[in-house]
């Protein structure tokens, strides 16, 4: 299952993990983000370790959302090192957010 | 709360096609229409089955609206604004709100594109479809809305409970909305000539080389078409058009899609197919409900 991203735990989690992290930007009024949410689920449930899936509720956590400049939902980011190395904006075929883990 | 088992939204060769396979497959279906789209400006007509001389678009769109009429089939000429989703469908036109179990979407795609190339790049950065959606990270600011119709209209009152101010950029056009209805929203009828900004969209410049600054531009173009519904109902857009399954479903339950809004030929014989395909398939979907 993708864990829910907080401030809290953001920097533990996404900025110092040694593997790739997929950040999925949504918000519980936001039809497609509730699309696009199976397709996150099934990412996050074929990870084997080979990457971290998470969601951060933008209602929640306004200010991430602000510092990585997401003013769209869903908005998926991909962070490795942690940087932000890539994004996609709207709801994607599942094809495009598995390249965007490779 | 009056149920409609089935909507069209769209009376071209799409719509009226599918309309008659739902109508002959026992479900009478309600058809939603503004104009003909694309098949008015045609001129000439003459590589469809069956036309032993050539016809006008319009000829040929107002031969399907009275092939409906004549299977008693309802029409209403309503321009749609938004669609929603919670299990049934609930389809919102400039006059009245429906309800629905099953909707099918052929109002063909849309010819206009973006006013600017430089707006292209401040996508998810300050440009958006969908107000709904992103109007959250506007609030207090400068928001404007790219349109001249009730679309945009639609889209400017959504933002308006939330930002500092809302702008209908009308890009040279006649606005479509009168005193009465825009309250507090502006109107900027002059053409845009270019659009900047650093990390995000901060300003749009007019013809007379001012400066409008703004945090974000809603894209809501000409009539809503099926894309842009569907795009607001979290379904996957490639290149403009809606992405369907082969069968013309898609992810949502009983909502389906045909013709020039999904891609492919921008043919008749392609949307007449398509139709065909979309009216059965939500007939089947709706027995489906029933047993």
């Amino acid at each position: 299952m993708a864990m829910e991203i907080t401030m809290d735990n953001f920097e533990q989690e996404v900025l110092n993990s040694d593997i790739p992290v997929m950040i999925d930007f949504w918000a519980s009024w936001c039809m497609p983000c509730k699309m696009l949410a199976p397709v996150i689920e099934e990412l996050a449930e074929k990870a084997n370790g080979a990457y971290k899936v998470g969601k951060i509720d933008v209602d929640r956590a306004p200010s991430l959302a602000a510092q990585f400049g997401v003013m769209n939902i869903p908005t998926v980011m991909v962070f490795k090192n942690g940087k932000a190395v890539d994004r996609s904006v709207g709801v994607v075929p599942k094809s495009q957010l598995e390249a965007m883990l490779k | 709360m009056e149920m409609e088992k089935l909507i069209i939204a769209g009376a071209g060769p799409a719509g009226v096609s599918a309309a008659l396979y739902a109508v002959r497959s026992g479900i009478t279906p309600l058809v939603l229409h503004k104009g003909g789209g694309a098949l008015e400006k045609a001129v000439k007509i003459e590589n469809y089955y069956g036309l032993s001389k050539p016809v006008t678009g319009a000829e040929l769109y107002q031969n399907g609206l009275k092939q409906l009429e004549s299977f008693q089939i309802p029409i209403v000429e309503e321009e749609l604004l938004a669609v929603e989703y919670d299990g049934d469908y609930t389809v919102r036109t400039t006059d009245h709100t429906y309800h629905s179990r099953s909707l099918i979407l052929a109002t063909g795609a849309k010819r206009n594109t973006l006013a600017l190339k430089e707006l292209k790049k401040y996508e998810g950065s300050g440009i958006s479809y969908c107000a709904v959606c992103d109007g959250f990270f506007y609030r207090g600011k400068e928001v404007a809305v790219l349109g001249n119709g009730a679309y945009a209209l639609h889209e400017a009152k959504v933002l308006e409970p939330l930002a500092a101010k809302v702008t209908i950029l009308t890009n040279g056009k006649e606005g479509e909305f009168s005193e009465k209805d825009l309250g507090g929203i502006q109107v900027e009828t002059r053409k845009l000539i270019s659009a900047g900004g650093d990390a995000s969209l901060s300003y749009v410049e007019l013809e007379d080389h001012s400066r409008l600054s703004l945090s974000g531009l809603f894209v809501a173009l000409g009539t809503a078409d099926s894309t842009d519904i569907a795009r607001k109902l979290g379904l996957v857009i490639e290149n403009n058009h809606i992405l369907i399954e082969p069968d013309t479903s898609t992810p949502l339950p009983g909502l389906y899609a045909a013709g020039d809004c999904t891609g492919g030929m921008l043919q008749i014989a392609k949307a007449v197919y398509e139709g065909a395909l979309a009216g059965t398939r939500a007939v089947n979907y709706l027995k489906t409900l029933q047993s």
